[in-house]
């Protein structure tokens, strides 16, 4: 028996998985849930297997992996739901703390294969996205692990998008310690991409302070 | 190959009579791949002979210390341009 929680508000993923789940034999849903705060309650009075979440929830989807599922017994899967959803939209999910994606085009046969799947630990993560985008799983949810006190600078002004260039002669610096330090940012944090440091660091400054509350 | 015009440089020569700072990065792959190099020697100086670099040295790639030579261009004691080429891997 799978146990899910669906959340949305007036989202038509999240009524469109409602009802295709409901009516199963092997599924237990939970009832819709419109916020981010009651999916954290029954996050954490229940014993949950899988969260669906459309989309724009992906920053609750994010915030329930850094600070809600650490503290949990178990371990629920969270995961994205979206009519035909998009490689680049899959793989931004798996950056941001989802652990899979279920297709509601699908039939509900297949889509709940799809679930229980993902909701095994071992088949986590979406093996086509990883591979094309060198996504890495999760990447949004820890914040950018720093060398030393100057690379918090360094960041600030990589994440607005200054070049290495100007990134120089704001901090006074020549242009091989700005790039020797965005290497080995880049090495420490187990990354391949510029980018991946400026997002990273734009993103953990915008956790939601509702989870915070709810956490705390 | 080494350049005609290059200077051998006696193996006494240290790295940090010619630059501030052994290591030095790589930008590749549209400005988003940095690879971080480190040198062993200065081998040569080509100051007299290259616009385009002014030193040959001997390097290891940081991740995994895979040998290579690099063409490096010095400024000031800082290298601001480089290109490397990696030795074959042995079999």
């Amino acid at each position: 028996m799978l146990s899910t929680c669906i959340a949305g508000w007036r989202s038509p993923e999240a009524d469109f998985a409602h009802s295709l789940l409901s009516g199963r034999p092997d599924c237990r849903v939970l009832p819709l849930h419109s916020t981010g705060v009651e999916v954290i309650e029954a996050l954490r009075v229940d014993s949950i297997d899988a969260v669906l979440l459309p989309f724009d929830w992906i920053e609750v989807a994010r915030s329930i992996k850094k600070d809600v599922a650490p503290a949990l017994p178990n371990d629920p899967a969270l995961v994205l739901i979206g009519h035909n959803p998009r490689l680049g939209t899959r793989a931004r999910a798996l950056s941001s703390g989802f652990d899979g994606v279920i297709d509601l085009s699908d039939d509900t046969e297949s889509l709940v294969t799809t679930l229980s799947r993902i909701c095994s630990s071992s088949a986590r993560g979406d093996s086509d996205v990883l591979q094309t985008f060198g996504v890495i799983p999760d990447l949004l949810i820890h914040p950018v692990q720093l060398t030393d006190s100057d690379d918090s600078d360094l960041l600030d002004l990589l994440a607005i998008g200054s070049t290495d260039e100007e990134i120089a002669h704001a901090l006074d610096w020549n242009i091989q310690k700005v790039r020797n330090h965005i290497a080995s940012l880049l090495e420490i944090n187990g990354m391949k991409y510029r980018t991946q440091l400026a997002v990273t660091h734009v993103s953990s400054a915008r956790i939601p302070d509702f989870v915070r509350t709810v956490v705390e | 190959m080494i350049e005609r015009g290059c200077r051998l440089l006696a193996e006494s020569t240290t790295t940090d009579e010619i630059v501030d700072c052994p290591d030095f990065t790589v930008v590749s792959g549209d400005g988003e791949i940095y690879t971080l190099f480190h040198i062993v020697r200065i081998t040569h100086d080509c100051t007299e002979t290259h616009d385009a670099w002014s030193h040959l040295a001997n390097v290891w790639r940081a991740a995994d210390h895979a040998m290579g030579v690099a063409r490096i261009t010095v400024v000031d004691r800082v290298i601001v341009d480089a290109s490397v080429t990696m030795a074959p891997r042995k079999t």
